[in-house]
């Protein structure tokens, strides 16, 4: 199994954040989590890339468990992530953003970068190239020299994807990668999602734009209240009633609706 | 004039000038300020390096500084240990006692180290002034023979100038080479997001450590040319005072610079000679006290009109500048609208 997640349980003090969160993920497919605001879905990428420790259960990546271990740890096996509200290294370039993402792929420590020993010179060369490679992909190579900061939302958000893709992970985390996206660009990341299934990359993504998720996941996980409802393909989910229940509400609270809503 | 064959110019005319410069200053005392500089830029060159490439302080890079120079000291004048040996040590001692602490302090987030650091600090200093027969107590050591390097010793004032001129060098061209490195760029993403350098494969504990024992190593390697440059040392120069010292000279030069620890140091040092003639032309009978105060005036003035540092440049606000304001502010509209 390339990704067993089992038996999933976080408390933040009382409050249930995820429980019991059984599911697998495939070789090569887009698995999406959806759920109502407060489901626990970021919870969940948070646990399984290393950023807090669950209380119970756990994950095993290619057989590799995955508690215990550091966030750049979880990164070293192959798992890389982005983030919700972005973690952009706002002083540095796009390209330099994009080239910390490659830094597993270098080898050079500290003394040899101090001494610029051999080798050096032609390693950032080839981080560089493989770098200015995914930026031109995400349509980003006008802003190589701007600093991150500069860069309009739509574009700050290409950025985290090429940042982590510079790294070729096997296992992608996308933390709502649409949000904050117009809809041109909404389209667009969808193809481009797509188009990286394709290449081989293994997606895993949190979105709240249902279009977007219907349209792109193979198989996709419904959590309400940090529990699973439902799991299935898109027309499977469609078709679920308990899903449309987490999403619109019990039937007999719809006199109520106007109230909650006004 | 090209921008490029400019730059080449003031270069060859700078390295020209740091060469005839001994024999045009017809005063020792201008060249020992000299020395003084290029000693404590190789600290505060250290310091920028934790500070403006790591994000993390150090309140303790005199006690550094410091067990560099008692390190000499000792081992030449205590155990007769060779010149060149000894400053070694005077290296080597200061990065271990750094990695020790370091370790620790570096797997917490935040400024931890800033206060380990501290205590260590004064924890030294107190340790320079009641180490009895090892350290000569609260005055010192005497007695540290020149610095012999093959066949050349280090018995004048000129000489010590080259000699710190080549340091400095060679510590400008390592940290420029790491700056343009996979390690300073890494570094730089710790200083901006830890979660996001996490998440990318980077042990930021560990190349915060690196960075630090570096910082400790060029505080050491200062404090080892010092002892030998002043032959004699006492705890004195290398108290807390000295340690914030440091800080200042490295904030106000421009963290995260290559030139900015030598101009903030210069500019330092320079107050320091011209109020230590000034100040007692209206105060008889003040002491040393007083400098802190326009230490503390320059860092605030600083800070209010120049946060990023002198060596930065006094640019004019372009067009470009004011576009990059606005799509700020678009920036902060639509994460306010989401």
């Amino acid at each position: 199994m390339f990704l067993e997640v089992s038996g999933l349980t976080k408390h933040f003090g009382g409050v249930m954040a995820v429980e019991h969160i059984k599911f697998n993920v495939n070789k090569g497919e887009i698995f999406a989590l959806i759920g109502p605001n407060g489901a626990g879905k970021t919870t969940v990428f948070n646990l399984l890339t290393g950023m807090i420790p669950p209380d119970e259960g756990g994950a095993k990546f290619k057989g590799k468990n995955l508690v215990g271990l550091k966030p750049y740890q979880i990164r070293n096996i192959g798992i890389a992530r982005t983030f919700q509200n972005l973690q952009l290294f706002n002083s540095l370039s796009v390209l330099e953003n994009v080239m910390v993402g490659a830094y597993l792929s270098g080898r050079k420590g500290f003394i040899q970068s101090l001494l610029r020993l051999s080798g050096v010179a032609a390693e950032e060369e080839q981080v560089r190239k493989k770098s200015l490679e995914v930026i031109e992909e995400l349509g980003l190579g006008k802003d190589i020299n701007n600093p991150a900061s500069v860069l309009p939302f739509g574009k700050q958000r290409l950025l985290e994807i090429a940042r982590v893709l510079a790294g070729s992970p096997e296992l992608l985390f996308l933390d709502e990668p649409a949000s904050g996206l117009n809809v041109g660009e909404t389209k667009k990341l969808a193809n481009y999602l797509k188009k990286l299934k394709k290449d081989g990359f293994t997606l895993v993504l949190v979105e709240h734009d249902m279009e977007t998720v219907m349209n792109v996941a193979d198989r996709i996980l419904v959590l309400n209240f940090g529990t699973v409802i439902a799991e299935g393909t898109p027309e499977e989910i469609q078709r679920n009633d308990e899903v449309k229940k987490a999403y619109l509400g019990e039937e007999d609270q719809y006199e109520y609706s106007g109230c909650k809503w006004s | 004039m090209p921008r490029e064959s400019l730059k080449y110019l003031l270069i060859a005319a700078a390295s020209i000038g740091f060469v005839i410069l001994p024999f045009v200053l017809e005063s020792n005392y201008l060249l020992s300020i000299l020395i003084i500089i290029g000693i404590y830029t190789l600290v505060v060159e250290g310091l920028g390096v934790l500070m403006g490439y790591a994000g993390q302080v150090s309140f303790g890079q005199a006690a550094f500084f410091g067990i560099g120079a008692y390190a000499v000291a000792i081992l030449t004048t205590r155990y007769s240990w060779g010149t060149i040996p000894a400053f070694l040590a005077a290296i080597v001692l200061p990065a271990l006692v750094a990695a020790v602490i370091g370790r620790p302090t570096l797997k917490l987030k935040e400024h931890y180290l800033a206060l380990a650091t501290l205590a260590i600090g004064i924890l030294v200093h107190i340790f320079f002034n009641e180490g009895g027969e090892l350290t000569g107590g609260p005055s010192g050591l005497t007695g540290i023979p020149y610095l012999k390097i093959g066949g050349l010793v280090f018995d004048q004032d000129y000489k010590f100038y080259y000699l710190i001129g080549v340091f400095v060098l060679l510590v400008f061209l390592g940290v420029r080479n790491l700056d343009r490195s996979r390690i300073g760029r890494s570094l730089r993403a710790i200083r901006d997001s830890e979660v996001a350098a996490e998440a990318n494969g980077i042990n930021s504990a560990a190349l915060k450590l690196k960075a630090f024992v570096f910082s400790a190593f060029l505080a050491g390697l200062g404090g080892g040319i010092y002892a030998y440059y002043i032959t004699f040392i006492s705890p004195a120069p290398f108290n807390f005072n000295m340690s914030i010292q440091f800080v200042i000279m490295a904030v106000i030069g421009g963290l995260g610079t290559i030139w900015g620890p030598l101009l903030g140091v210069s500019l330092m040092v320079a107050l320091g000679e011209v109020l230590r003639w000034l100040v007692p032309l209206f105060i008889p009978n003040a002491g040393g006290e007083y400098q802190i105060i326009f230490y503390g005036l320059i860092l605030v003035l600083t800070m209010i009109f120049k946060p990023e540092g002198l060596s930065t440049g006094w640019r004019k606000k372009t067009v470009s500048d004011s576009e990059e304001q606005e799509q700020k502010k678009e920036n902060l509209t639509v994460s306010i609208r989401r």
